[in-house]
């Protein structure tokens, strides 16, 4: 077989192993046996290919996978806001919109890039309370105009959800 | 409860596995019987496994250095599920007997 395409299929099954959940290891082994006696150079990268497909279809199902798809999909939306937050606040010629939007900005890269790296709870449970307290403010003494209020409003509360819904993830997944 | 009528891809395997009942196969034999794909293949037999339509074992490998493989084949209650839903069915309709009058 192609001396690129056998390791790459020799990587597709080591990593369907790894990932398989524990109660299905019997199938990674199996698998990884039933590798070793395909003999057809393109037969075993296909074989290694459905392994790693099966795997990833266990591990998307299981806690421990539907835990790291939250926080994926809580960092992206994170990120999505920060990006709305900084073209929101590059349009505005109002000082505390503007002073707003940029914060939320920011606090939105640190959510993303706390779930990303930072493990203890305590950190997100901070997280919330400073975004929900900065949000608090602004919405109640610094705007005038009420769509930009309505907008911050928006803005944290949404991020409150997210970041709680962080909290909760990372909850299930210490008890997992 | 009802049983979900299995799918076509199960109906092979299952069909492929009655060819032989008491025999072991490998999963890349039956791959090669049934032209599965081994990411739906692997499935379908947890699958079967979980129900009690298969017994699995590891059998030692017949190259010497291979590691030992994972075998299944039916068991009696997944024989019977075969036969029921993946034996194959005669096509031939009962003709009517045409009698002549006497």
């Amino acid at each position: 077989m192609n001396r690129v395409l056998d390791p790459v299929a020799r990587l597709c099954v080591r990593w369907a192993v790894a990932i398989m959940p524990p109660a299905q290891s019997v199938w990674a082994n199996a698998m990884a046996a039933e590798f070793e006696a395909v003999h057809a150079g393109g037969d075993r990268l296909r074989f290694a290919l459905g392994c790693l497909s099966f795997a990833v279809s266990g591990w998307a199902r299981s806690r421990q996978g539907l835990v790291w798809i939250g926080r994926g999909a809580i960092a992206a939306g994170l990120w999505a806001m920060s990006a709305i937050g900084a073209y929101v606040a590059t349009g505005l010629d109002h000082a505390p919109g503007l002073i707003l939007f940029a914060a939320c900005g920011v606090y939105s890269i640190g959510g993303a890039i706390a779930l990303c790296s930072l493990r203890a709870l305590q950190s997100y449970a901070i997280l919330v309370g400073s975004c929900v307290g900065l949000h608090l403010l602004a919405t109640t003494g610094w705007f005038t105009r009420s769509y930009q209020a309505a907008l911050a409003l928006e803005a944290g509360a949404l991020m409150a959800v997210l970041l709680v819904a962080a909290t909760l993830l990372m909850q299930a997944a210490r008890d997992a | 409860m009802r049983t979900r009528a299995p799918s076509a891809a199960t109906v092979k395997l299952l069909a492929a596995l009655l060819q032989q009942p008491q025999a072991y196969r490998y999963g890349y034999e039956l791959m090669k019987t049934t032209g599965l794909e081994s990411g739906t293949l692997y499935p379908i037999l947890a699958r079967l496994l979980e129900r009690n339509f298969l017994q699995a074992e590891w059998r030692p490998a017949r190259e010497e250095g291979r590691p030992p493989r994972h075998a299944y084949r039916l068991t009696n209650t997944g024989a019977a599920y075969a036969a029921e839903h993946a034996a194959p069915k005669s096509r031939a309709r009962p003709t009517k007997q045409k009698t002549r009058p006497a």
